[in-house]
């Protein structure tokens, strides 16, 4: 399944605030998109509201079939949830689960898939993500570039079409920035589409195959 | 001019002296006594609520007066005037108090100066089928705890498989004889025949169980004011002062003469006749009794235990639908059910423990257990509730917002996600709750429920002292709460614990 992204006209308020000013663009299936911007500037809401954690207030978002306006419907919020895997800044790996359990919760309950191949296919991600030997820890013991790791395998453990990626050098050195750079470029393919906020612009130049910039709410493509 | 001034306040003093005289303290006669349902021996009159009225009200107006005293009335409760009167809280209690072998071993009480009897009231259809304690085998008997009728009772559970209800008063016995809670009720006669003027439905049977009396108790220190009150009542009882207060009340009867003619003759009266001299009423030691009562202590402690586990299992699961109810539901449940936690946490547990059993009764007649399970549940529920909103609240917003992206609802993520974390939050507070409720169902006593407290109670009431039942109560509790807050801390460590 492949996953085109299209936002158009979005406006997205707090109070008197603007946080989104008419944000317009397009992601094709396959593409690795960097949104870029200073902190503050809007990138990290607009991940969320295509993750369908905040509601726009004008415009649409389409995601694959699915398209959010300011009414989203129970419906089609569960329907999203087919489209769209996440990983937030700061992980938000489940406290009281395990790595394999973290990874392994939304194949068994929500896909109904057997425990067995679940943590199969868990521990397989883990292998590809080089984390393999941390699947018994609770995430108040790994490293940041391990819970980040843990978080990338956790959203991909459900195949999402698009990978929506927040700041995901904010905790790392400069090593692992670049081993993540080598992880993430691991899992481009025309399957899956990424989109990654980051105001990283080495590590952004490293991945993505088109930059977009975010200033003060207004989304520009980058030469 | 200062010689002037020093004759003046040397007149002043002068002056001022009488009056400082009749003010000292010790121109008080502090009496004790419980008007909670104290009628005819002490009860707030119903004219004027303020003011105390009774026999033993008279009494001891009598008794100040003629020791030129103010009589200066302290509230104690019924079951607590010995141990009021030993610490020097009063220095006479008066509250129909019965003449026992432990008062006369451990205070110093007076003369008799009233004869009662310890008569059997049932509902008036079974008036022919209950005539005696020995024709209630299997039935359920109530009185007043510490009272020589409950040890009466206590014999009975023995001997005739009666079972002995205690209360803390004297009118809720005969409530719930007619609502059928009891089948009879073992008290005095004057207490008897008071409750029957105003609660129709049961009838005195005419053969007394025992007879005993009624005595004033001072501390052992005050064996000499003690003497001089026994004169006086003496006085009272040859001039006709006692009975012209008796028959006020209506309370003179066909006993009293010769109890006041054993007086005169100077008899040794014993404390109660009736009753074998070899049964539990007469004098033991403190070992002895100590033994006696460990088993029932134990069996008190099985009920606490019993009791406190059952309602904080189900106050743990009607807080967490409330805490549920109130995170998640509509804007009129929210409300509905904030109401109900102020309403519970707002009023005191003794009343609604009081309003379930008593107020409802005539509507809904819960067994005693059941309503002191319920009303503690109930209470706890509204604590318990709070303690788990404020856990729910406080897992992390990235933690749903985690799950709501992979693609749970919110059920899911409750049972999956919230719970389990906030679970982890609730934990220390809940512990902390269930030992306060082991402790506090110590109040159901007042529903009839005899728990660890009100055993100890009973016991300390029997011997006259709190130290040997107090210890070994309070070694009790916390051989019940120690296990308890241990394993919270267990199951804490164990979750805090790196499992790689």
């Amino acid at each position: 399944m492949t996953c085109a992204l299209e936002v158009r006209g979005v406006q997205l308020r707090r109070g008197t605030r603007a946080i989104l000013e008419n944000a317009t663009f397009d992601v094709a299936p396959g593409e690795v998109v960097a949104i870029m911007g200073a902190s503050g500037s809007g990138k990290t809401t607009l991940l969320r509201a295509i993750a369908g954690l905040e509601r726009v207030d004008e415009g649409s978002i389409a995601v694959g079939d699915v398209v959010l306006t300011r009414e989203v419907t129970p419906a089609t919020a569960r329907r999203l949830r087919d489209w769209i895997g996440m990983v937030f800044q700061f992980h938000c790996l489940f406290e009281h689960l395990t790595v394999i359990d973290n990874i392994c919760l939304a194949p068994v309950h929500l896909h109904r898939m057997p425990v067995a191949e679940a943590a199969t296919r868990a521990t397989d991600l883990l292998r590809r993500l080089g984390v393999e030997h941390r699947s018994a820890a609770l995430p108040r013991e790994l490293s940041g570039g391990e819970a980040q790791r843990v978080a990338i395998a956790r959203a991909l453990a459900v195949d999402p079409p698009l990978l929506l990626m927040d700041e995901p050098t904010a905790s790392l050195d400069q090593d692992r920035r670049l081993e993540l750079a080598d992880v993430v470029s691991g899992l481009v393919g025309r399957d899956r589409t990424l989109l990654i906020a980051t105001h990283d612009e080495e590590f952004a130049r490293a991945v993505a195959t088109r930059i977009l910039r975010v200033t003060d709410g207004v989304v520009r493509e980058m030469t | 001019m200062r010689e002037g001034w020093l004759r003046a306040a040397a007149a002043l003093v002068l002056l001022l002296a009488p009056h400082a005289a009749t003010a000292q303290p010790n121109r008080e006669l502090r009496w004790a006594g419980d008007p909670e349902g104290g009628a005819p021996f002490v009860e707030a009159s119903a004219s004027d609520p303020s003011q105390l009225v009774g026999f033993d009200v008279e009494i001891a107006e009598l008794i100040a007066r003629a020791l030129n005293r103010q009589p200066r009335f302290v509230f104690i409760a019924f079951y607590s005037i010995d141990q009021s009167i030993a610490r020097g809280d009063a220095e006479i209690g008066l509250s129909g108090i019965e003449d026992t072998p432990s008062r006369r071993s451990t205070l110093a009480p007076t003369i008799p100066y009233y004869a009662f009897r310890e008569v059997l009231a049932v509902r008036d259809a079974d008036a022919n089928r209950y005539r005696k304690l020995g024709d209630l085998a299997g039935r359920r008997v109530g009185t007043l705890s510490g009272t020589i009728a409950y040890e009466i009772l206590l014999r009975a559970e023995r001997e005739h498989g009666v079972t002995a209800v205690s209360y803390d008063d004297d009118v809720h016995p005969y409530s719930d004889l007619v609502l059928g809670r009891l089948d009879a009720v073992l008290l005095d006669n004057v207490l008897a025949d008071r409750r029957r003027k105003v609660v129709p439905g049961f009838v005195i049977q005419p053969d007394s169980v025992a007879t005993g009396h009624y005595v004033g108790v001072l501390s052992a220190a005050n064996a000499p004011l003690r003497d001089s009150i026994n004169e006086i009542l003496k006085g009272a009882m040859r001039d006709g002062s006692l009975e012209r207060i008796f028959r006020k009340w209506d309370v003179w009867n066909d006993d009293q003469p010769p109890l006041h003619a054993r007086v005169f003759a100077g008899e040794t009266i014993e404390p109660y006749t009736g009753v074998d001299s070899t049964s539990d009423l007469a004098p033991e030691t403190t070992w002895n009794v100590a033994v006696r009562y460990l088993p029932s202590l134990l069996r008190a402690s099985i009920v606490t235990l019993a009791l406190s586990c059952l309602a904080m299992g189900l106050a743990v699961v009607l807080g967490v639908l409330i805490a549920i109810g109130r995170v998640y539901g509509n804007a009129p449940l929210r409300a509905a059910l904030l109401g109900y936690v102020e309403v519970m946490r707002g009023t005191p547990v003794l009343l609604q423990l009081f309003v379930l059993y008593y107020g409802l009764a005539a509507a809904v007649r819960l067994p005693a257990f059941a309503a002191a399970l319920l009303g503690l549940a109930l209470n706890y529920a509204a604590y318990e509730s709070e303690i788990y909103r404020a856990a729910l609240e406080a897992v992390p917003k990235g933690q749903l917002e985690a799950g709501r992206v992979l693609g749970f609802g919110e059920r899911q993520l409750l049972v999956l996600v919230r719970a389990p974390q906030a679970f982890r939050f609730a934990l220390a507070p809940m512990t902390n709750d269930f030992v306060a409720l082991l402790k506090d169902s110590s109040l159901v006593s007042v529903l009839t429920v005899m728990e660890l407290t009100k055993q100890t109670q009973v016991f300390a009431t029997n011997i006259g002292s709190w130290v040997i039942p107090g210890s070994l109560c309070a070694a009790l509790y916390l051989a019940m709460s120690l296990p308890i807050a241990a394993l919270a801390r267990v199951l804490e460590r164990r979750w805090k614990a790196p499992t790689a």
